[in-house]
């Protein structure tokens, strides 16, 4: 039976993992078949052919502003955030070969929460974004240089990590406790991730981002899949290995910058992508189309179970993992029942 | 085998572990003096002195000594030692640097627990929390358990489970508490906690939960050692690996559940004191635990003293205060020691 | 004029944690023949290895192949020459047989060229040569030790080097298996030439399949030769402090040690 295959012409060849290009497609057709379900849930529910009737220039004004403005901005920054957050995530674990880590790992999340709170603080709510986007970025430029020890190692960066995101979580929390209790309840819900009032903007933002970064991660799945493998053994086989990690790094936290700007550190996306991915893909891969395809999926659903809740607002951060736990949870217990590990 | 690792600057010095752990348990003893000693209300030595051998009961620096500090020191060195053996397995378990105890559910199904029994049941005295929590905490490690493979899973898959459950049930509080302010009010300072109102009787009443922890923790241990050296060499030593890795994971659930219920939730102590621990221990896992309850303690009694004191407001949760100080300490010694891998 | 060997170690001082373990060392790695590295525990044989095969910092001196500094060539272009099989290597959960093997052409290969006609043939043929056609599709933790190894070595031959090393490739394998992969390396050796060199903590192993034996001592080259030349009473007592006897294998003519 066939399993890969690959596409050559002349002296270029890919590899095409059968199970891979499936999965990623059924899921990719589930974002899509949920991206048509979403856009007719909400407060105001609508009716396909009335949405697409405003979509193609009839359609009265309210109808416009709640397809045009508000639903297809949000349902498509949802679906790119969350892919965004997908590679970020797989690329890490298989970095890091650590099931547990994310970027969170790197402190990006810990110090976007601190510049958040102290952009708040300082200079008021319209420096919330910029103060999370340079707190992620410092403290993640921080973690890797304090870890820098003739390249990167895993472990090493893992336990500066683990220093710097608690000790940022704590100031965070401290500066919570400062806040008043209005303030404090606002930031609640942005740092818990939320796709309300999402625009146009954010839309061109996050997919230009994607256009761009995406070549590069997949390029880095070459390099990615061979630093999966322990040191001494990527290293015979001739991978550069500081650079690689290097590359994946920074195209990581590029790829989570990107999607923190758009949606807030919205949580677990992130952590859980990546595991559904390699569970559904089976093998040992990084599986990085597949993970982001899960991450755009488990956002959208959180973004719509947020939207068409009645009767009370959540923030979309909150459904994330209430949907993709119980999918992992699933896939653990039908591996267990097949004897698998 | 070849890890980049640099001498272990501190047991060269010392040279002797015993000596270490000597210094650490008298480390422990002068926090604790200071604990009593220092705080909102001013006093001297004298007055903690008499409230131990002549106890006045119209002596308000010795009530708040005995009745206010004392219990509350009490509870931090219950805790800490607690939260950070129970790190040590978890670490020594799963052999995962990200490894924190609270993944196996427990802190995640207390706080539930809590939630649901404040909003559907009404219940707001605080007293009653301990025993929804430490219900809460077991329920939600005897789900993860069975997720990871009741046994007989790889530890990835424990934690992956565990972090699963953690996370679904943390989300599920988070949304509960967001719906209904009320139960938010009378959450809040459960999960705020600490050692904030710490008494006796509650302390008492978990104390039986406390000594089986610590027990099973020491019988986790031996067996722990033997694991580490992987499941063959372990079988061929005579354990049975099942029930080690089951004795171990329940050593956790107990020590970490009986700490939720006296506590709250307390984040941060359990992942790094290990990592802190670390560096004087070395790979023997009785030296790593025994270190880590020590350190554990040190660490939970200055973090509170330190959140209590008047620069902080007064009140500061003892967690936060822990990972404030462990955190820049474990980059410290990363970067002056290297690493010392499990 | 005898051309210089293509590998070659000089005056290397190698240490970890301020220990010294190899002492101003130099070592040709003789071409086209299977040599075997032996000495007692910690005299630095994997550490050798490792340094030869780039995986470990040299505090001095240096390790040369085809006549530049193996440090400032790519790692890419060494991968293409030499092949080192760790000890005790470890590879991902679910990683299957052929998947490994595959990995063995990452130095070919790159994100344009992932599976050229020559990877194919080439995990073919690695696959035929250690008999693993059949168990190609199983999952590495689903095989035996015997037959796991023998997918380790698959993925250094898929490498298609000039140059293979193997650090203590025989352990955890039982007796039969140690013969069975031996002989394979042995059987590569005398059918491509290629150069092999490994470390066995086995000195009769070593005796019967190699082409030259080098036992090495407190960091250093204490002797160097033919399995006749250097597994002699006075050189094992020498190297390992062991008083023994010496005869001559009545099955395949080779030097075989006793001890007392």
């Amino acid at each position: 039976m066939m399993t890969q295959g690959s596409l050559r012409i002349g002296r270029f060849s890919v590899l095409l993992h059968r199970r891979g290009i499936v999965v990623a497609g059924v899921l990719l057709a589930l974002v899509f078949a949920i991206a048509i379900l979403a856009v007719q849930l909400g407060r105001y529910p609508m009716a396909l052919p009335q949405i697409l009737a405003t979509l193609s220039g009839g359609g009265d004004a309210i109808a416009e502003m709640i397809v045009l403005d508000n639903r297809l901005p949000r349902i498509l920054t949802a679906i790119g955030a969350g892919a965004a957050f997908g590679f970020a995530g797989a690329m890490f674990q298989t970095m890091l070969r650590n099931p547990l880590a994310s970027p969170d790992v790197i402190g990006f999340s810990a110090g976007a929460s601190c510049g958040a709170l102290m952009g708040m603080m300082a200079f008021g709510s319209t420096f919330v974004l910029p103060g999370a986007l340079i707190g992620g970025l410092l403290t993640a430029f921080a973690v890797l240089a304090l870890s820098w020890h003739r390249g990167i190692q895993p472990y090493r960066l893992i336990l500066i990590g683990i220093g710097a995101s608690l000790t940022l979580s704590a100031l965070a929390d401290l500066m919570m406790s400062r806040l008043d209790m209005l303030t404090a309840a606002e930031m609640a819900k942005w740092l818990v991730g939320t796709l309300n009032a999402r625009n146009w903007t954010d839309v061109i933002m996050i997919w230009i981002g994607l256009l761009i970064l995406v070549p590069i991660a997949l390029w880095l799945q070459f390099a990615l899949s061979r630093l999966a493998m322990e040191d001494d053994i990527a290293t015979g086989l001739g991978v550069a290995l500081s650079p690689a990690r290097l590359a994946v790094t920074v195209t990581g936290v590029a790829l989570v910058a990107l999607a923190v700007s758009v949606v807030g550190p919205l949580p677990f996306v992130a952590f859980i992508s990546g595991p559904i991915a390699r569970r559904l893909v089976k093998g040992a891969r990084p599986a990085l189309l597949a993970a982001a395809t899960v991450g755009a999926l488990i956002t959208l659903l959180a973004d719509t179970a947020a939207r068409a809740m009645p009767v009370v607002q959540l923030p979309a951060g909150v459904f994330t993992a209430v949907i993709g736990a119980p999918v992992l949870m699933w896939l653990l217990v039908v591996q267990f029942n097949k004897g698998k590990i | 085998m070849h890890t980049q690792t640099k001498p272990i600057a501190i047991v060269n010095v010392m040279d002797n572990r015993l000596f270490a752990l000597g210094l650490v348990v008298l480390g422990l003893a002068l926090l604790s003096v200071l604990a009593l000693r220092f705080g909102l209300r001013s006093m001297g030595f004298t007055d903690i002195w008499a409230s131990f051998v002549a106890f006045d009961p119209l002596n308000a620096s010795h009530i708040v000594v005995q009745e206010i500090r004392l219990p509350r020191l009490v509870a931090a060195v219950l805790a800490g030692a607690s939260l950070g053996m129970a790190g040590a397995l978890m670490q020594g378990m799963t052999r995962n640097p990200l490894a924190d105890p609270g993944l196996l559910g427990v802190n995640a199904g207390a706080s539930l627990g809590v939630v649901i029994c404040i909003m559907l049941l009404g219940v707001t005295n605080p007293a009653s929390f301990i025993w929804v929590a430490l219900g809460g905490g077991f329920l939600a490690s005897l789900i993860v358990f069975f997720l990871g493979g009741a046994g007989r899973g790889s530890p990835a898959r424990l934690i992956l489970a565990g972090a699963a459950v953690s996370a679904l049930f943390l989300a599920i509080s988070r949304g509960l508490l967001l719906i209904s302010q009320q139960t938010l009010d009378v959450y809040r300072f459960w999960v705020l906690g600490g050692f904030d109102g710490a008494q006796f009787s509650t302390i008492i009443a978990l104390a039986p939960f406390f000594g089986i922890g610590a027990l099973l923790a020491g019988l986790a241990t031996f067996s722990l050692n033997a694991l580490i050296l992987g499941q063959d060499t372990a079988k061929g030593l005579g354990i049975r690996v099942g029930l080690a890795q089951l004795l171990v994971g329940l050593a956790i659930v107990v020590l970490c559940a009986a700490t939720v219920a006296m506590a709250g939730p307390i984040a941060f102590v359990g992942l790094i004191v290990p990592h802190l621990a670390r560096w004087i221990a070395g790979p023997d896992m009785r030296w790593m635990v025994g270190f880590s309850a020590c350190l554990g303690a040190c660490l939970l009694v200055a973090a509170d003293l330190l959140g209590r004191l008047a620069i902080f407001g007064g009140n500061m949760q003892a967690g936060v205060m822990a990972a404030l100080i462990g955190g820049p300490v474990l980059i410290w010694l990363v970067r002056r020691h290297g690493v010392h891998k499990l | 004029m005898v051309e210089p060997a293509r590998l070659r170690a000089e005056a290397l001082n190698v240490g970890f944690n301020r220990v010294p373990v190899l002492r101003e060392l130099s070592f040709d790695v003789p071409d086209g023949k299977t040599t075997v590295i032996v000495g007692p525990n910690a005299c630095g044989k994997s550490t050798l290895l490792r340094s030869l095969a780039r995986l470990e910092r040299v505090g001095a001196g240096t390790v040369i192949l085809d006549g530049k500094s193996i440090q400032k060539q790519s790692s890419k272009s060494v991968a293409k020459r030499l092949a080192i099989l760790p000890q005790t290597p470890t590879a991902p959960e679910g990683l299957r047989v052929k998947d490994l093997v595959a990995r063995g052409r990452t130095p070919h290969q790159s994100p344009l060229r992932q599976w050229s006609v020559d990877d194919a043939r080439a995990i073919e043929q690695a696959l035929h040569m250690t008999g693993l056609t059949d168990s190609a599709n199983r999952a590495l933790d689903t095989l035996s030790g015997g037959q796991r190894q023998r997918a380790w070595i698959a993925m250094a031959l898929a490498q298609n080097t000039d140059i293979l090393l193997l650090d203590e490739p025989t352990t955890y394998l039982d007796l039969t298996h140690q013969i069975e992969l031996l002989t394979l390396v042995q059987k590569l050796n005398q059918e491509t030439g290629r150069t092999v060199a490994m470390v066995l903590h086995d000195i009769n192993l070593a005796a019967r399949f190699a082409d030259q034996i080098v036992a090495l001592k407190d960091g250093k080259v204490r002797h160097q030769g033919t399995p006749d030349q250097v597994v002699t009473a006075d050189i094992m007592q020498d190297i390992f402090d062991l008083p023994c006897t010496v005869i001559r294998s009545p099955v395949h003519d080779h030097p075989l040690v006793i001890p007392a």
